[in-house]
């Protein structure tokens, strides 16, 4: 177990280090040259020496991506050129909004889609089952801007019971914090609980014909006990994984949302970075989201062989 | 391939009319008698629909239907040219990971896998900023970043198809590599190809929207979609309709292409393809079932254990009706064994289900009665019966492995009946558990609770099962082929342990078995079942050694008997059991009697007897008993045989 745990640790360091490598070398793969982009086409020949330097664009890729991995331990990302605020202290601030909103939307989805998709599987193919297929597919066409737009319509303009924008961080008013929340939350939640109800569903309708769910039913347990102690485990691997794996859909689906409902959090502080060419705040940025992603990952891997203990022998 | 031709569904065909329409209204848009998009003031601003202006006005009374129609050009243009790049990319490099696999497939993967670390729409969003925000870039950013996603689809179905029989044996037959592609692969993998199409059409048109909702995609005056929804939610409160046309638009448009992928999908998967019998169509309750309600019949004073009359179970498919029992009845006493046999196929395990009440949810119906002592189960609904099961009556099947739950280590499995049932406490309950596993012979049985299923043997396994089944002390087991899947050592001591319980606890015993000889060691009575019905019943005894029905001495000339001499053959039965949906007129087996006659094919015949009252047989034209002549006079010797060994 430990040699397994062990091998997986050098295996998550080792794709880390891709990830954030290939989140500095960003900078040079975007089109055009830095220099120029932020200084415009005016700038003296000297000045773009400068802010390159500054860059570190005149060095090899390689020793550059070295310090700066130096000082992203320390969690030294440099100073933004555009706002002179150090990049790790904007993203440090803008970070648990972003958070709380992917946490909330996450527990919504999941509270929501789980007895949804336990409904549906019991009675497949009827009323209820073909009612919670459609509107979750509905809800998995429907963009997050269109769905966002329609609920700041209904909810803000139209009955105004929620803020359409706007954002009371937790500290200073929690009942306020989640009045902002409410909605972003909703609008992000809602595409997350389609996927989450359909994946459930089906795993769920195959496990139910598995000879120990009939065995179950002989010896005389309720459907209830039945779906929540048996049925549901075996039948949340593919829901751990899409979990893991929808964190990028969300993530982009974040950028959105806090544009949409003027949240101040990391998406939308990429999206400023790209308009005003902040590249080391759009590095940092995008760094941060990857590494994100690979460590939710890497938890949903070990998940596994919680979920199911066969895992844990192959493994 | 038997494959059930479903339809496609009328959302499907509403979902391409409303691509047609709208692709449509893309190519026309010059010619289509519009107001230009960009001209201002064609009407009022912000006014609704009219006749001038189907969709009304947007804030500078521009046409919205134009800027609609217009705008679908730019989201259809980027979605169909990002799909050809996804396609022609994605497609090769795929076929090349899924078919030669080796190092360039591991590569392959590995940069997908990683390129999933990277938030798409922001990377997209930045090289649009960067690039200029025109309808090439978006194009081209949004074709890059769904090759990985085309990748890993055509290798998975590549893979799925390259070891399937037809490619494995054209390449045992030496066709290259290219040929194999070409005409087995490329044809197969084609169906899930254009399913994805349609999905990877709606997830670009939506990162599209998303760019141009930024202010990333092409620039105004052009209309796009996204970008009507950006600038008009800003006077949501005096013209909705002007942000509902293009939000409206835009989720149809993305429905029906993921509703056309969605159908084409269902068709591509292999699962569904009919490689399997057709299926029931499930509509009730999985976990209840349906029972049928009936009245209460007057009973006996003193009714036996199990009564079982007239009992049907029919399955309604699309084939049609099967009738898997077809009016079955028997009864059963304390302490005593019943034996069911029969082929797989003849309803055995249907008949034991059904009289559990753990029919698989809708499509089913039950006729005839089941009595459990006084009770009638048949007119029990499902949570009448839960208040039975487990504690009345108990079920052990035949695979062991699948009996169990993987994940639950069996300490849990095996304390919560008593917990349920019995309501023991914690400790009480493990108490229970250890005592039962030690009285079905299972070494340690204070570790095994700890273990999960996969740690334990097959015969291990199956103790657990027989415990868990006698945890609540039941009157009646029913056991489904307890032995089939174990090994030969293990078998003998499982139905040793069965028996033995059946003893000591008075208890019912109904045994389930295809083997003949196996269940006529252990039993009192042996009912044989063939499609459905009974075709020969009577003393274990009586049966094994002068059966009347050809079928019943079919299956005992399919064991493998160990004291006759090398030279008989070992007979499997000729033909396969009947379909049900559709059974032979007559009698069900004569299309596979070596006796039938005229009369077998045209009349059904009814169970009889002829000595001994005990001893009934559907058969025109029993095996007379002079036909097995060193059988003859044995029956006395053997009779009672078998039991208390």
């Amino acid at each position: 177990m430990a040699v397994i745990l062990l091998r997986r640790l050098v295996q998550l360091v080792v794709v880390l280090l891709v990830v954030t490598f290939l989140s500095y070398w960003l900078i040079n793969l975007l089109p055009g040259d830095p220099a120029v982009q932020i200084l415009g086409f005016g700038g003296d020949a000297h000045a773009l020496a400068q802010v390159r330097h500054q860059l570190g664009l005149d060095r090899p890729l390689i020793v550059r991506y070295v310090e700066w991995l130096g000082g992203l331990v320390h969690g030294d990302l440099g100073t933004s050129y555009i706002s002179s605020v150090p990049v790790g202290r904007s993203l440090a601030e803008r970070m648990p909004v972003t958070l709380e909103l992917l946490v909330l939307a996450q527990v919504l989805a999941l509270a929501v889609s789980v007895p949804l998709g336990m409904v549906s599987a019991r009675r497949a193919g009827g009323f209820v089952d073909r009612a919670i297929t459609t509107i979750s597919f509905g809800l998995l066409s429907t963009p997050v801007f269109v769905s966002g737009v329609l609920l700041i319509m209904i909810f803000a303009v139209r009955w105004a019971l929620l803020p359409a924008t706007g954002f009371t961080p937790l500290t200073s008013d929690p009942l306020d914090n989640v009045r902002t929340l409410v909605l972003p939350t909703v609008t992000l939640a809602a595409g997350q609980l389609a996927v989450y109800t359909r994946v459930l569903r089906s795993d769920l309708i195959a496990t139910l014909q598995e000879d120990y769910i009939m065995l179950a039913r002989a010896r005389g347990l309720s459907p209830r006990r039945i779906m929540w102690r048996h049925a549901l485990r075996p039948s949340a691997i593919s829901l751990v994984t899409v979990i893991g794996l929808n964190l990028g859909a969300l993530i982009g689906g974040s950028v959105i949302i806090e544009t949409l409902f003027g949240l101040p959090g990391i998406g939308r502080l990429i999206v400023e970075a790209i308009f005003s060419r902040d590249y080391l705040v759009v590095q940092g940025g995008v760094m941060v989201v990857a590494v994100g992603y690979v460590i939710v990952n890497f938890a949903v891997d070990l998940l596994y062989s919680g979920l199911d203990p066969r895992i844990r022998r192959a493994a | 391939m038997r494959r059930e031709r479903r339809g496609l569904g009328w959302g499907f065909w509403l979902a391409v009319a409303w691509i047609v329409l709208v692709v449509g209204a893309a190519l026309l848009a010059g010619v289509l008698p519009l107001p230009s998009y960009k001209a201002t003031l064609t009407g009022p601003p912000q006014a609704g629909p009219s006749l001038h202006h189907l969709l009304g006005t947007d804030g500078l009374g521009r046409d919205l239907l134009s800027r609609v129609i217009f705008a679908s050009r730019v989201s259809l243009g980027v979605g169909l040219g990002a799909v050809a790049i996804g396609l022609i990319a994605g497609a090769a490099l795929g076929l090349v990971a899924g078919f030669y696999r080796g190092v360039s497939g591991t590569v392959i993967m590995a940069l997908g896998d990683i390129a999933l670390a990277f938030p798409a729409l922001v990377f997209a969003m930045a090289v649009v900023a960067f690039a200029g925000p025109n309808v090439r870039n978006v194009l081209l950013v949004l074709g890059v970043l769904g090759v990985p996603a085309w990748i890993r689809l055509v290798r998975g179905a590549t893979l799925s198809y390259g070891s399937r029989e037809f490619v494995l044996a054209a390449r045992a037959l030496g066709a290259r590599d290219r040929t194999i592609l070409g005409r087995e692969i490329v044809p197969n993998v084609a169906l899930p190809v254009a399913s994805y199409a349609f999905i990877a059409m709606g997830v670009v048109i939506v990162a599209e929207g998303a760019l141009a909702f930024l202010g990333l995609s092409v620039q105004a005056p052009t209309p796009t979609w996204g970008g009507m929804i950006n600038e008009a939610r800003n006077n949501m409160d005096t013209a909705p309709h002007v942000v509902l046309a293009p939000s409206l638009a835009m989720f149809l448009t993305v429905l029906a292409f993921n509703l056309v992928g969605d159908r084409l999908r269902e068709r591509a998967d292999i699962r569904e393809g009919g490689l399997e019998p057709t299926k029931l169509l499930v509509t009730e309750d999985v976990l209840t079932g349906t029972s049928a309600a009936a009245p209460i019949r007057t009973r006996p004073a003193e009714p036996p254990l199990l009564d079982v009359a007239d009992l049907k179970t029919h399955f309604h498919t699309a084939r049609g009706t099967v009738r898997a029992v077809d009016g079955v009845s028997l009864g059963l006493e304390h302490g005593r064994t019943l034996a069911i046999v029969g082929e797989s196929g003849s309803g055995k395990t249907m008949l034991i289900r059904s009289i559990l009440g753990l029919l698989p949810g809708g499509g089913v119906t039950r006729g005839g009665r089941a009595y459990l002592g006084d009770t009638e189960l048949t007119a029990l609904d499902a949570a009448g019966m839960r208040g039975l099961l487990g504690t009345r009556m108990a079920a052990v099947f035949q695979d062991p492995t699948s009996a169990l739950n993987p994940v639950r280590t069996i300490g849990a499995q095996l304390t919560e009946p008593l917990r349920v049932h019995k309501r023991l406490g914690r400790a009480a309950a493990r108490d229970a558990a250890v005592r039962l596993l030690a009285s079905v012979h299972i070494p340690e049985p204070r570790r095994v609770l700890r273990r999960y299923p996969h740690e334990l043997s097959g015969g291990m396994r199956q103790r657990v099962t027989i415990a868990m089944a006698l945890s609540c002390g039941p009157d009646l087991l029913f056991a489904d082929e307890p032995t089939t899947s174990l090994d030969v050592t293990v078998q003998d001591q499982v139905l040793r342990l069965l028996d033995h319980e059946r003893r000591v606890r008075d208890m019912g015993l109904v045994l389930v078995s295809h083997d003949l000889a196996v269940v006529a060691d252990w039993a009192d009575e042996v009912i044989v079942m063939y499609a459905g019905r009974v075709v020969e019943r009577g003393p274990a005894s009586a049966l094994f050694t002068s059966p009347r029905m050809p079928y019943t001495e079919a299956l005992l000339r399919a064991v493998p008997d160990i004291t006759a001499d090398g030279h008989t053959r070992l007979l499997a039965i000729e033909g396969r059991p009947p379909d049900l949906a559709d059974p032979p007129p007559g009698c069900r087996f004569h299309p596979r009697c070596p006796y039938a006659r005229e009369r077998c094919a045209a009349e059904e015949p009814p169970l009889v007897s002829n000595a001994d009252p005990r001893h009934t047989y559907a058969c025109w034209y029993p095996l007379d008993d002079t036909a097995a002549p060193e059988d003859s006079g044995a029956e006395g010797a053997v009779e009672g045989g078998g039991h208390g060994r």
